[in-house]
């Protein structure tokens, strides 16, 4: 996943959020997902486009964790997201 | 709104086809469609078909599309009772209009049936008919031969009741289930169990369905939502309703 890919919300999707939890619908499967705490965050994050670099310097001043861990962390969560059709490269 | 009714041998497949904001629904493997476009509600039948389903059509799928529009809609029915406007959510055949029909013997009246549309914090009033089960219209003192039926195929009946009288604020969230459970649930909860009551995502346009998420999420932060197992006995429903009416 090389880095200067941006990662962005599909427009199609519609999300909200409830007692710091991501509630997230997507209308073309009906279907619909909950997110929280980190995985939470990140999708606020990907309501403007950012790369999985710009991600985890966000990321890494509100949690504790080291750079090789988050990276892989949120690559793994961006390429569940993208398998879906939740989220977008830009 | 306009709605016409037209005869035609072919009418397509079923299932909802769509082009946010018109969409097409057909029905009864081939032997019905609903049309929805611009502000004209189309059913075609084909020559064969009872006339009733085109009410049917329209009276469902049909106003629950074009009200989704503009507002946001679930599958529930909203009654009027002592304790303020209920929304009883679920999905089809788990009991929404046997339990309204117990409320409204009980004094209740009826705001909406089975389409509900949230209007601000209120239920936007429907039509003033139940559908009810041939058992149930007569357990509760109804003869069916003087009532419509709602499918030639099926001992539906439509039943007039007693009607809400304007808007009012929603005070409770019912999500009735098959189970013994009479709890209160938490915001986030409460959130995923509407979305799988959420009638039609697909035909709404992305703006929509976040107006939807939205009001829903507003929803469960102003009013008590319970999950609420119905039991089949009539008599063990009322016991429902009571608690229901108990609990703050």
């Amino acid at each position: 996943m090389p880095d200067r890919l941006q990662y962005r919300i599909s427009p199609a999707v519609a999300s909200t959020e409830l007692d710091g939890e991501v509630t997230i619908l997507d209308p073309r499967s009906g279907l619909y997902f909950g997110l929280e705490d980190v995985g939470g965050e990140v999708w606020r994050l990907l309501a403007r486009p950012h790369t999985v670099r710009g991600i985890c310097a966000a990321l890494m001043d509100r949690f504790e964790v080291g750079p090789e861990e988050c990276e892989s962390d949120v690559v793994e969560l961006l390429q569940e997201l993208v398998d879906r059709g939740l989220v977008e490269v830009v | 709104m306009r709605v016409r009714v037209e005869r035609a041998d072919h009418v397509g497949p079923d299932g909802w086809s769509y082009t946010p904001p018109d969409a097409e629904y057909g029905y009864g493997e081939g032997t019905a469609r609903l049309i929805l476009a611009g502000d004209t509600i189309t059913v075609r039948l084909r020559p064969d078909v009872d006339e009733s389903i085109a009410r049917l059509l329209v009276l469902g799928p049909g106003i629950a599309g074009i009200l989704s529009r503009t507002l946001p809609v679930v599958h529930g029915t909203t009654l009027r009772t002592p304790v303020g406007d209920v929304l009883v959510v679920g999905p089809s055949g788990m009991g929404k209009s046997t339990l309204a029909a117990t409320w409204v013997a009980r004094g209740a009246s009826l705001v909406a049936d089975d389409i509900s549309a949230l209007d601000g914090h209120c239920v936007r009033p429907g039509v003033p008919f139940l559908k009810l089960w041939e058992d149930t219209a007569r357990a509760f003192g109804h003869d069916p031969a003087s009532l419509d039926r709602i499918h030639p195929d099926h001992a539906k009946y439509r039943v007039r009741v007693p009607f809400a009288e304007g808007p009012r604020p929603l005070a409770r969230v019912l999500l009735i289930e098959r189970s013994e459970r009479f709890e209160r649930v938490s915001g986030s909860e409460a959130l995923l169990h509407l979305l799988a009551n959420h009638r039609l995502p697909e035909i709404l346009t992305p703006e929509g369905n976040a107006r939807w998420l939205d009001a829903m999420s507003g929803l469960v932060r102003r009013v008590p939502v319970f999950r609420v197992g119905l039991p089949g006995p009539l008599d063990a429903l009322q016991a429902v309703v009571a608690r229901v009416e108990s609990v703050s």
